[in-house]
């Protein structure tokens, strides 16, 4: 490794000494470093790191060190991300690559056991649990017997994947969304390797979402499966040194607004700003009274706003919420290291130098929705039924009214199930289930609601999938899990089941009534995305709102239908009830947080996340240092990459036409040149293969 | 299989024998040598039978021809790209022409071993007057390759017309070379483990 320009110095921090590549040696030939923006001083640090004269050169240090953030983005840089975030949609093939790679170097003639991660790696199972089953307390334990029916064979290769490589842990099924994983448990902020090297915590992870983990400070983003194999075999990632929006926050959160009106309204303004490809960061006076969870639910909405990462530096409250989440014993190194680095947020800072910036006032936020069709579209919650009611019109079925309605009965229920129903109510996803006042405000919500003698309209599918077990174990110390389940707000899964898609079929004389009706219906869920079909196939509309009005709309049970000005209900005594009745004060919800949440509740829940519950324990794990393949799975099979590969690569050779004397012909197709949007779109709205 | 038993088809994802499948499946393709389609079909030009571009696939592999793509601006856009490029290389292609590329799906070629070619500015495959039935010749890769390096492509006409035309070399860094040297990034790192 090179040193060009001599950083390489020590820094004492909480008693001991680590090896830094120190910013401030390089800022004192190149000032300018001191103003970059902090996420481009941890790209800059990488560099540094890794400066070996060919892949990271002397001149790709100076190009970032001498940024321009008015230049048009055309140096490439290769970053080496600390480590690799996998979901196990994604990170299944990159582990049965691995597991093939094994076979190839035995067949090389090589030994199995080097071949492994060289950079940590760590799968969370999270995308496999569906709701099949709600509203009941066997739901919970019915959809995990379900799954682990469905993906037994997927869980056992996992299985052996864990003990067969070094460097790779999985987190089990039943534990947790993987960024919210990412956010209370697995990242440092700052790592020491065995050498006693000290340096910034970078990842590359294969779900879009991987950027809630910048709400930390941590940078890192979602990448495809063969660049995260790349990072995991410790090749680096190819990137544009990008431009950096600087998006300042000032203000303070009104009454009634929650963080994911806030995080609705910055994917607004910046989709329409236009940040893709570059990188966004946050400054200002406004981050002081953000957070740390809420500035994660902003970072984990990157993908809908555009931007690479939406980045916050790391301050007091990162150091504040290490403590709280079981992480006390990184907080000294991590403030040490940061302060040295020129990477802490002080208040005092000189505001770093941006490509572009915007403004936003927290004080303007109002409590929103949005959808029905795209996270960007955000609408006031005033205007919910104003928005459905012109969208109505263009997804209607032909011959079909606005005031259709279909008879359902259900044994000795019967009701008319309405055009516009909410059929689907999810308080799901790690963008909101990490935080907390947004789910305690859920609960104390819906506690107000029973109270009132309020219920959920009998054509709803509630459900409750957070996305750690911290969040079910704060609702219970707070008294407010039976109100949710009340409403039918059962625990149905930890995992990211209904913003996914896995929101399981709606129930028989729904999904009924749906099709012969051919009604328009609508979910409404604490999600991050809702194209069209994501969420459920007979879903046309989807809104995505925080988690109490998640819980109101589960009482409303229609979209047309004003919460803010029309009762969602009537209770015992005959009186309307008004949403704004029973909406929790800031005051309660702080309060109950206060009460219910302790960093003993972090360390329950992360002490043991690797070992896994009865079903992970009880599966068959494969012996060996290679994987016995079944011919017959249909999950998991031994990819062809690595046949007949020789210990040196063939001599590169022309291609060739083919087989004479008949004609040889090339097969030959066109991406549609749909604009890029459109076609985005289309690729983008599940998890599907592209 | 049990319709009961599909699951997910993400769930499917460490089976190549599924996502060779839905390669190039998007139901919006427009395949311009079936014009008027849409969706992952093809022809197979020897049999001038129409027929999925997995079955065509299978059919060129077996009947040892090797595959090229001619493809339009933005090649390869998409979010979740994982098995783009592996399906790309698994299904038998070994070179893609494109006008440009999307930036990943561009490096993730080179990391398959799939040689991502960029057609000269103001010409693509409709202004060489190509219509995918002729067979392709990829010259100046066996005397060795440098990023951005100028590449010679011969299309061969049914009726032996030839047009030739020069293309971009979009591997662009000498690390993308190596990884396509050794056929791919899994490949490279392999044999280094192996050094």
């Amino acid at each position: 490794m090179n040193d060009s320009f001599k950083t390489k110095t020590t820094l004492s921090a909480g008693g001991s000494a680590v090896t830094v590549y120190s910013l401030e040696t390089l800022a004192t030939e190149h000032p300018e470093v001191r103003t970059l923006p902090y996420s481009l001083k941890v790209l800059l640090e990488n560099l540094l790191r890794h400066e070996d004269g060919r892949v990271v050169k002397k001149e790709d240090i100076l190009a970032l060190a001498k940024w321009d953030p008015k230049a048009e983005p055309d140096k490439e840089i290769a970053f080496h991300p600390a480590r690799v975030l996998m979901q196990d949609f994604t990170g299944v093939p990159a582990v049965v690559d691995l597991a093939a790679m094994r076979e190839a170097i035995v067949a090389m003639g090589g030994d199995p056991a080097r071949v492994n991660p060289l950079s940590p790696a760590d799968l969370v199972i999270d995308h496999s649990v569906q709701v099949d089953n709600f509203a009941s307390s066997l739901a919970f334990g019915q959809n995990v017997d379900l799954e682990y029916e469905r993906n037994r064979e997927r869980y056992e290769f996992l299985r052996w994947g864990q003990s067969a490589f070094k460097n790779f842990r999985v987190v089990p099924p039943g534990t947790g969304i993987c960024h919210q994983v990412n956010l209370e448990y697995l990242a440092k902020v700052v790592w020491t390797n065995d050498e006693g090297v000290a340096y910034p915590d970078t990842l590359v992870g294969t779900d879009s979402h991987t950027t809630m983990i910048n709400g930390l400070g941590v940078l890192g983003w979602g990448v495809g499966g063969i660049e995260a194999e790349a990072a995991l075999l410790g090749q680096p990632v190819s990137m544009l040194i990008p431009n950096v929006v600087g998006m300042k926050l000032h203000g303070k959160l009104p009454e009634g607004a929650t963080a994911t009106d806030l995080v609705l309204t910055v994917t607004q303004i910046l989709r329409k700003k236009g940040v893709v490809g570059k990188f966004v960061e946050f400054y200002g006076p406004g981050l002081a009274a953000l957070a740390l969870t809420d500035r994660a639910t902003i970072a984990n909405m990157a993908p809908e706003y555009g931007a690479t990462m939406g980045f916050f530096p790391v301050d007091g409250e990162t150091i504040k919420y290490l403590e709280f989440t079981g992480r006390k014993a990184l907080a000294p190194l991590v403030e040490a290291y940061c302060r040295t680095q020129g990477l802490w947020r002080a208040e005092d800072a000189p505001e770093p130098r941006f490509s572009d910036t915007l403004e936003l006032n927290l004080a303007d936020v109002v409590p929103s929705l949005a959808g029905p069709k795209r996270p960007q579209d955000r609408l006031a919650l005033s205007d919910a039924k104003k928005v459905y009611r012109e969208n109505l019109p263009a997804m209607l079925a032909k011959g079909s009214s606005a005031d259709a309605t279909v008879p359902v009965t259900e044994g000795r229920l019967q009701y008319n199930l309405p055009q516009g129903a909410v059929v689907i109510t999810a308080i799901t996803s790690c963008t909101n289930t990490s935080n907390p006042s947004v789910l305690v405000a859920a609960g104390l919500l819906a506690k107000k609601a029973v109270e009132r003698g309020l219920d959920t309209k009998p054509w709803v599918k509630p459900s409750l999938a957070p996305g750690s077990k911290v969040v079910t174990d704060y609702l219970t110390a707070a008294g407010l899990m039976p109100y949710l389940e009340a409403l039918g707000f059962h625990l149905v899964g930890y995992g990211c089941t209904t913003c996914i898609g896995n929101s399981g079929p709606l129930p028989e004389k729904v999904s009924e009534a749906v099709r012969t009706g051919d009604l328009v219906v609508a979910s409404v869920l604490s999600g991050n995305r809702n194209f069209e079909g994501r969420v459920n196939p007979q879903v046309k509309m989807n809104f995505l709102a925080s988690p109490p009005l998640v819980v109101a709309y589960a009482l409303a049970g229609e979209m047309d239908l004003d919460l803010t000005t029309e009762p969602l209900g009537i209770d015992r005594n005959g009186q309307p009830v008004y949403l704004k009745d029973i909406w929790p004060t800031p005051q309660e919800v702080a309060d109950t947080i206060v009460k219910s949440l302790s960093p003993a509740q972090y360390e329950k829940a992360y002490g043991a996340v690797f070992e896994g519950d009865a079903g992970w324990q009880a599966l068959t794990v494969p012996k060996g240092s290679t994987f016995a393949w079944d011919a017959k799975s249909t999950y998991v099979r031994k990819p062809t990459f690595f046949e007949n590969l020789g210990r040196e690569p063939k001599p590169l050779a022309d291609v060739k036409g083919g087989p004479l004397p008949r004609p040889p012909r090339r097969l030959h197709h066109h991406r549609p040149h749909l604009p890029r949007r459109q076609h985005r779109e289309i690729l983008t709205s599940g998890e599907v293969p592209g | 299989m049990k319709p009961a038993d599909f699951n997910q088809y993400g769930a499917r994802r460490g089976n190549h024998e599924v996502m060779m499948r839905g390669t190039f499946a998007n139901i919006r393709l427009k395949n311009l040598m079936l014009p008027g389609t849409e969706g992952g079909i093809t022809l197979h030009v020897p049999s001038g039978e129409q027929m999925s571009i997995y079955d065509a696939s299978m059919k060129y592999q077996a009947e040892g021809t090797p595959l090229v793509v001619l493809a339009g601006a933005e090649y390869g856009t998409g979010s979740s790209r994982d098995w783009a490029a592996k399906g790309t290389m698994l299904l038998g292609v070994k070179a893609v022409v494109a006008k440009s590329f999307e930036r990943i799906h561009r490096s993730n070629l080179a990391g398959m071993g799939v040689l991502p070619l960029q057609f000269a500015v103001g010409e693509d495959a409709q202004s060489l007057g190509l219509t995918g039935k002729e067979t392709f010749d990829v010259a100046d890769v066996a005397d060795g390759l440098t990023p951005h390096k100028k590449i010679t492509v011969t299309a061969t006409a049914a009726d032996g017309t030839k047009k030739s035309f020069v293309a971009t070399l979009r591997l662009d860094t000498p690390n993308e070379v190596d990884y396509y040297r050794h056929g791919g990034i899994l490949q490279f790192v392999l044999r280094q483990m192996t050094a």
